[in-house]
């Protein structure tokens, strides 16, 4: 199936898909709720090690070992979460907080038997192919869009324009930082196992704060307040450097000028705050055929 | 009891660079009420600046180190120039200041790792005989320069902050920075200023961290504890910097020694979570309330 | 008669420095009562104290004859208190309606969160869609009783000041208080706009059945609407009564209303 797509580009694709799953978790916290993470990477690495430990150590199926997957990076999430944003802490704080609490996860990772340390967990099976990891995202997407749209997600936005303001009207700021937390740490633990399975290898020094700082160059280039920018960005970020052959460093060169370019020149990102929705793609091309509402006479149909 | 009072040395070594990093990045912490996450890179390019100038030959310590807070002041000054001073200009949201000091971090280290090279790279050798002995526990020349040096330094910064003219422009603007304005404080020097400071201390601490443990691109892994330590103090607070920089570093020596090497960084950010919940003013500072 | 809020002994200082000292006073059910004093008198410290933001330093709020000292702000809202802003506090990247909309779902939990994650899919109608439509409606209704209905897909950051305040009010109401706090709600407005603003806040409390609290600089507002005043100057009370009283009452006259105060 899908063999006609060269195993290459069938890689970039899984690539970008893997990332836009991750990007859409860091989406919710930092574009809907505010909130920054530099701890993400911690989170997917938690992920990776619980699908990679379910199948090759216990042989559980793969959907089993996405769902443990996000549940155990989810639960982890409330360890730093549960303290930290019960204090309330200056956004700031918090952020600083989650550096700490990613590393010191990546210390254990390289010390816990379990994972076999520093050397980490060679051999794993190639589940992550085109069609799995496609629904996967699929799923992610359709959630995310029902988290955030509506009752739930109107709370963490609520709390990201003026916590304040958001408090006064009867929301519970603790509550919904922390759901927002766990959802997008379930996101990224679900990309963690994505990619373990993908790149068939895993290793503690894979999930370092460059993970973390990409994913939110890939939510910031995406636009902050958006699902689909993330995505959009996700794509791009796999396709670019893929076509241009650029070394990995120069790629991070890359992804730090335009995280500060973007904060000054156009701090929105490429969707801010809008959607490319269904809807909204009918509508369009509606208009180019010349039949929507929002035509202007032109061609009779 | 040796061994206690041996530990008790290395960790007060490494305490007096983790201060001296933990003064600088208060210091920006204290004007622009963020926290800006690319002082660490800074500290890195220092410590290349230093490495650099010293393997030549011709460049003793003292001239290392005035190139390396030069480098380091200027660097710094632009960092805030490029990155930060129009995101202040529209009034921005915290978050973007953090994005922007993110980008700016990773943007450095990766320009290092793609043009010098991923290397460590080592330090000549500064005395002869490096290590004097006292009471039994041995400690390095170079540490005793550095403690001394970090003393005078934090000194003269404080004795600028509270004395002279500048310094009250600076501590005006730290405690309300529109009201600073009104009065006649030009904001926009006073932080470039500040930034030019914390660029200095960037500088002594990136040549004393390069002395102990060479210039690499990823020492933004020990720079990091600048911030562990200003927390413990408390943010914004310079003697808190001193003091949680000391704390850290003889905190980090005994675990080491007594617990596990490889559980130090643990604690250390364990210690910076406690503190965040427990006691975010940490041990100096006054807790500052987001300004919305 | 029934007491909505019995405030006693309330005082609050900041780092050994005096904000509110010894607040005492009740408002009435269906009252409106307003607060006033001159700038820094402490006026909306009480405010901050009555809906948790601050805890008081000593003191207690009483509301419907429980105590909610120290209570969390939210938890403050959902026995029936909300309040506007002084520097006006909006979702600024959300539309008027939406911020009326994230307000309603206190009192309104149509959906859980089981329903929204699964039940909510798209192109088939279903439960989730079926309320927002709902909700929709009822904030269209309390836009329309603030009197800014047709700006209801505006961007709240792109409305002029005076219209951010009534959206202000008009998602306070969606809150579905009993308690009404506005704070400065005429500020910035001409004296025929607070005039309007007036007849405005009235209109709705008479048709809510609400009781108003309020902090206000415009004289001919606060004449005009409150039944009762109370009177603060530097944290301390310095009078109470009706609007009449106070208008006669030299000491008050002479701290707040200046020399060349007369009723316009």
């Amino acid at each position: 199936m899908l063999s006609f797509i060269s195993p290459y580009y069938q890689s970039v694709a899984i690539l970008a898909m893997i990332n836009a799953v991750s990007a859409v978790g860091l989406a919710v916290f930092t574009g809907f709720t505010g909130l920054m993470s530099l701890g993400h990477a911690a989170f997917i690495a938690v992920g990776a090690y619980s699908c990679a430990i379910a199948t090759k150590i216990y042989g559980l199926p793969f959907a089993v070992g996405l769902l443990l997957a996000g549940l155990i990076a989810g639960l982890t999430s409330l360890v730093i979460g549960i303290p930290t944003l019960r204090a309330k802490l200056r956004s700031d704080y918090f952020t600083i907080a989650t550096l700490g609490f990613g590393e010191a996860i990546r210390v254990l990772l390289e010390n816990l038997s379990i994972t076999s340390g520093a050397r980490g967990m060679p051999g794993l099976a190639h589940y992550s192919t085109l069609l799995p990891t496609f629904i996967v995202l699929a799923l992610v997407v359709f959630f995310t869009r029902n988290f955030i749209f509506f009752r739930y997600g109107r709370m963490a936005v609520a709390i990201r324009e003026d916590h304040i303001a958001a408090e006064m009207a009867g929301i519970n700021l603790f509550k919904v930082r922390l759901r927002s937390l766990f959802f997008s740490a379930v996101c990224a633990g679900v990309g963690g196992a994505l990619m373990a399975h993908h790149v068939r290898f895993i290793q503690p020094n894979m999930f370092t704060n460059v993970q973390s700082t990409l994913l939110t160059a890939t939510v910031v280039a995406g636009g902050m307040g958006s699902i689909t920018g993330p995505i959009i960005a996700a794509v791009i970020f796999a396709i670019v450097p893929e076509v241009l052959r650029v070394a990995e460093m120069w790629r991070l060169v890359a992804y730090g000028a335009i995280l500060v370019a973007i904060m000054v020149l156009r701090p929105q990102g490429i969707m801010g705050y809008r959607e490319i929705s269904l809807s909204g793609m009918i509508r369009f091309c509606r208009r180019l055929v010349g039949t929507g509402p929002g035509s202007k006479g032109g061609t009779a149909p | 009891m040796a061994l206690v009072f041996q530990t008790l040395i290395t960790g007060l070594a490494i305490g007096g660079i983790y201060s001296l990093m933990a003064v600088g990045y208060s210091l920006i912490f204290s004007i622009l009420n963020f926290s800006n996450f690319a002082f660490g890179m800074i500290i890195m390019l220092a410590s290349f600046i230093g490495y650099f100038a010293m393997s030549t030959g011709y460049v003793n310590l003292g001239v290392a180190l005035f190139l390396a807070m030069a480098g380091a002041g200027a660097l710094s000054f632009f960092n805030e120039r490029i990155a930060y001073s129009s995101l202040r200009k529209r009034h921005a949201p915290p978050l973007y200041f953090m994005i922007s000091a993110m980008g700016t971090s990773i943007f450095l280290e990766n320009m290092v790792y793609a043009t010098i090279g991923s290397q460590y790279k080592a330090y000549p050798q500064v005395f002869k005989v490096p290590t004097i002995s006292i009471f039994g526990a041995s400690l390095g020349k170079m540490d005793l320069f550095a403690i001394i040096f970090s003393i005078v330094a934090i000194w003269f910064l404080n004795y600028f902050i509270q004395r002279t003219r500048t310094g009250i422009s600076i501590r005006a603007a730290s405690y309300d920075a529109a009201i600073a304005e009104i009065n006649g404080v030009n904001l926009g020097a006073v932080i470039g200023l500040v930034f030019v400071l914390a660029g200095f201390f960037a500088g002594i601490s990136g040549i004393f961290l390069g002395v102990k443990y060479m210039a690499y691109p990823n020492m933004g892994w020990i720079t990091n504890k600048a911030y562990v330590a200003a927390v413990i103090g408390g943010l914004g607070s310079l003697p808190g910097a001193v003091t949680g920089g000391i704390i850290l570093g003889v905190l980090e020596s005994f675990v080491s020694v007594y617990i596990s090497s490889t559980l130090r960084d643990v604690f250390s950010f364990g210690a910076l979570i406690a503190f965040l919940v427990i006691k975010p003013s940490g041990l100096f500072g006054k807790y500052l309330e987001e300004k919305v | 008669m029934t007491i909505t809020m019995t405030i006693a002994n309330l005082s609050k200082s900041f780092g050994g420095i005096s904000a509110v000292e010894d607040l005492n006073f009740n408002i009435k059910t269906g009252d409106v009562m307003g607060i006033i004093g001159p700038n820094g008198a402490g006026k909306t410290t009480v405010f901050n104290l009555i809906t948790g933001v601050y805890q008081p330093t000593r003191g207690t709020v009483h509301f419907k004859g429980e105590d909610i000292t120290g209570k969390a702000p939210d938890e403050i809202v959902k026995m029936g208190i909300s309040r506007t802003f002084q520097n006006i506090r909006l979702f600024r990247n959300l539309t008027a309606l939406e911020n009326v909309v994230t307000a309603l779902d206190l009192h309104n939990p149509l959906y859980n969160l089981a329903e929204t994650f699964f039940l909510n899919i798209p192109f088939v109608d279903n439960k989730v869609k079926r309320a927002e439509r709902q909700l929709r409606e009822k904030a269209a209704y309390y836009l329309e009783l603030a009197g800014i209905a047709d700006q209801a897909d505006k961007l709240a950051s792109s409305l002029p000041y005076g219209l951010q305040r009534k959206l202000e009010i008009a998602r306070a109401l969606a809150l579905e208080p009993e308690l009404l706090l506005l704070d400065e709600p005429a500020a910035g407005m001409n004296p025929e706009e607070s005039i309007a603003l007036a007849k405005l806040i009235k209109e709705i409390q008479v048709r809510l059945k609400l009781t108003v609290f309020l902090i206000e600089h415009h004289m001919d507002l606060v004449m005009e609407l409150c039944d009762h005043l109370y009177v603060i100057n530097f944290g301390r009370e310095l009078a109470e009564g009706s609007p009449e009283e106070i208008q006669a009452n030299p000491a008050v006259l002479k701290a707040y209303l200046g020399e060349g105060y007369k009723r316009a």
